[in-house]
């Protein structure tokens, strides 16, 4: 596995960071087209980092966002395990670099700043998602397609 | 009950040695607060995290995005009774990191648990929205 590859688009955010450490301890996949690598309602600790395709956030089966290569999905569910809130599928063949819960306990044991790096990158992405729909929780629209709206920029394009 | 007793019941933290704890103890301030009071103020700048030691606050949604990205509080925390908490600066906090790496480490994994749920909890509440129009 290269660290000269889409994946960095995240991975250059978090400073310091070892790239070919790091992508030592992902664990990488290949979905099939229609396959979910996260379902919503299902229990989920993972953060999935794309190498090339496509996935697809679909919410209450409505579609949210997209996400592409040197993006991340799952931040949620690793900063904070349990069922999933939302479904995410690839919409064609998809490589993934994924870094489970267990795997992150296994960095902050040997590479503590390395974890803890991600844990800040992963951190802000969330962060930044909340504050893009900041003024608009507490006075959400009635119709579906204000919301679906919403939806939208809180699960938006993160690298 | 002692800051040393909460941080050891807060599971981030059970992990820090007996070192890092009493380091991370001694940087803490005790702050009293009466019902009502507002223990952290919307709109202003995060400058600091309040660990609870005894009593209940009410904490709004989004309470500690501002320690992240260092623009205003976009909520408040208000006391329920008489409260008792144990302050940690941002500028304590960067010290201690700096001397005490491993301290930082819990922090992080507790604020990014919180944003998470915080992020859980928005999603909530537009799906039950979504569901109803």
């Amino acid at each position: 596995m290269s660290s000269n590859t889409a994946s960095r688009a995240f991975l250059d955010h978090l400073g310091d960071v070892d790239v070919e450490v790091l992508l030592s301890v992902l664990k990488t996949t290949t979905l099939e087209a229609g396959a979910d690598a996260i379902t919503a309602g299902k229990p989920h600790d993972s953060l999935l980092l794309v190498e090339w395709g496509e996935l697809t956030v679909l919410v209450d089966e409505h579609e949210v966002s997209r996400i592409g290569p040197g993006e991340i999905a799952g931040e949620v569910g690793l900063l904070s395990p349990g069922l999933a809130t939302a479904t995410v599928r690839a919409t064609q063949q998809t490589m993934l670099h994924v870094l489970t819960g267990e795997s992150l306990q296994d960095l902050w044991r040997d590479h503590p700043s390395i974890a803890s790096s991600m844990i800040q990158g992963a951190t802000r992405v969330i962060a930044t998602r909340i504050r893009a729909i900041e003024g608009d929780v507490d006075k959400l629209p009635d119709h579906n397609q204000g919301l679906i709206g919403i939806l939208g920029r809180l699960f938006g394009r993160a690298a | 009950m002692s800051i040393e007793d909460v941080l050891n019941r807060l599971p981030d933290f059970g992990s820090l040695s007996e070192q890092d704890l009493q380091a991370l103890s001694a940087a803490l301030e005790p702050r009293s607060f009466s019902d009502g009071d507002r223990i952290i103020e919307q709109g202003r700048e995060g400058n600091g995290a309040h660990f609870v030691v005894s009593g209940t606050v009410r904490v709004e949604l989004f309470g500690v995005i501002a320690m992240i990205d260092h623009r205003p509080r976009s909520a408040s925390c208000i006391a329920i009774g008489d409260v008792e908490t144990a302050f940690l600066s941002r500028q304590a906090f960067e010290m201690l990191a700096h001397r005490h790496a491993t301290v930082a480490y819990p922090f992080q994994r507790a604020v990014g648990a919180q944003v998470a749920a915080d992020f859980r909890e928005v999603v909530e509440r537009i799906r039950g929205r979504l569901k109803s129009s």
